[in-house]
């Protein structure tokens, strides 16, 4: 694959409610990721968005924020599903040769509707919506389904809801910084059980922006662009009970194309840092699984061992992941630009010292049918 | 695969959950109410639905199930009304 270098990111602070409009987000991290790159919109030669329009609440959403992207002056695109989706448009775009430098933009304002609502909407009308299956309850079926198959427990499952939140004090965007403990975690509101409410990401407003450029590009705009070495995407059946929804397949494509690419046969030894889609704190383990960092069924053992923390082997998620800020859309393209930052040696206090390969994941779909994993390196 | 397979009103609880939070106009139930994916005898893949006549502290993958249906027909999903716990 030729060489495309990630040379600009941008990220606003994740919170609750955000006065900021949709527009006004995404105008926020497009002016901020061109100041990160050293560029000004004029350089732009392709945009891609990153819009739902359940989740904006108006239809042809993306066509409401050209301006502010600045994408009314060059080639747009949308792509409905996960930021992560989005940079493998933007990465697309530029491989076909037509583009050279290409922004990437996805934002998110929850605070406008009722999650429970939309993602209720993503299941089938005849069938599965009317029982009221949404993103909490159909992720605590599979939660249940994963425990039972491989004996993991409830507090292995809280651990990581503890040290994301903690990794989330040294990351000034996240939007639930907290010291709490394992306790604290089972003892919180029971939402769909096993699912308690700490288990949880919060519902965040937010935005986040990428600048992607071809290598010649990319080395003479930037001092030091972050390089795609390889990305890899695959998605599971539709429908819930034709899954074994303990099982991680999908993602253990994605990964295995991914590696490929970048050249990785061990990725426990050769990844430095991971950024991976924990909207709920069972999905971290589970997606450990999935990326081989561990046998399935492992990754909570391997999680007791702190394997996972700032200062284990592997730090997962020193940002503090989605249980920390989840703004649906744009969780995955943050977790590029995290791994973007700690690849520069840009990330302050949720540094990962030495990183040099650094892998971001994103899901999309009920229960992680669909993933997409990026590695970068220097 | 061409023919149609006629499936049982039994089968097996493969995983659950009891919803606890309420969100107006998309449940079916007031909560707290259970779901779960039921493996129809002779399917070989499950289907997710309600589970009722049961006791919501009490209810474990592998369970046996049976389906309850709606005395009047009204020509969508919920002519299910749920699955109830059953021996055999």
């Amino acid at each position: 694959m030729e060489k495309v270098g990630i040379i600009g990111v941008a990220q606003t602070k994740y919170q609750r409610y955000n006065p900021a409009s949709h527009a006004e987000l995404a105008y926020e991290v497009t002016s901020k990721a061109l100041e990160d790159a050293g560029l000004t919109i004029d350089d732009i030669d392709n945009t891609v968005t990153v819009c739902n329009d359940f989740w904006d609440g108006r239809t042809i959403s993306s066509m409401t924020i050209t301006e502010a992207t600045g994408s009314h002056k060059s080639p747009t695109t949308n792509v409905e599903g996960d930021g992560t989706y989005g940079a493998l448009m933007g990465l697309m775009r530029i491989l076909s040769g037509l583009h050279e430098i290409t922004l990437v933009v996805a934002q998110s304002k929850i605070s406008e509707g009722i999650p429970s609502v939309i993602t209720n909407a993503m299941f089938d009308p005849i069938y599965e919506r009317m029982l009221g299956l949404d993103a909490i309850n159909s992720a605590a079926l599979q939660m249940r389904s994963y425990m039972s198959k491989y004996g993991v427990t409830e507090q292995q499952c809280a651990k990581i809801s503890v040290k994301n939140h903690k990794n989330a004090k040294a990351n000034p965007y996240a939007h639930l910084a907290m010291d709490i403990t394992v306790d604290d975690v089972l003892k919180s509101r029971v939402l769909a059980d096993p699912i308690k409410l700490l288990d949880a990401s919060p519902i965040s407003d937010g935005a986040c922006a990428i600048v992607m450029a071809r290598e010649r590009t990319a080395k003479r705009k930037h001092g030091k662009p972050i390089w795609i070495k390889g990305v890899g995407h695959c998605a599971d059946a539709y429908h819930l009970g034709d899954r074994d929804l303990a099982e991680v397949d999908a993602l253990a494509s994605a990964a295995k194309r991914a590696y490929k690419m970048a050249g990785i046969r061990s990725p426990l030894k050769q990844i430095d840092v991971a950024e991976v889609y924990d909207a709920f704190s069972y999905m971290e383990l589970m997606w450990m699984e999935g990326l081989g960092f561990c046998d399935r069924g492992k990754a909570g053992a391997m999680v007791d061992s702190g394997l996972t923390e700032m200062n284990g082997a592997l730090p997962v998620n020193p940002s503090g992941g989605v249980l920390s800020a989840h703004a649906v859309q744009v969780a995955g393209l943050a977790r590029i630009a995290e791994a973007v930052l700690q690849l520069r040696g840009e990330a302050g206090g949720r540094q990962v010292d030495g990183a040099s390969t650094a892998l971001a994941h994103g899901i999309e779909g009920a229960c992680g049918q669909g993933h997409c994993v990026f590695i970068l390196g220097k | 695969m061409q023919e149609w397979v006629e499936l049982s009103d039994t089968g097996t609880l493969l995983t659950y959950t009891v919803t606890r939070y309420a969100v107006p106009g998309i449940q079916p139930l007031e909560p707290p109410f259970a779901l779960g994916i039921i493996k129809l005898d002779g399917a070989s893949t499950g289907l997710v639905h309600l589970l009722g006549e049961i006791d919501l502290n009490n209810i474990s993958i592998g369970l046996r199930v049976k389906a309850v249906f709606r005395e009047v027909r009204e020509g969508n999903y919920l002519d299910i009304k749920y699955f109830k716990p059953f021996r055999g």
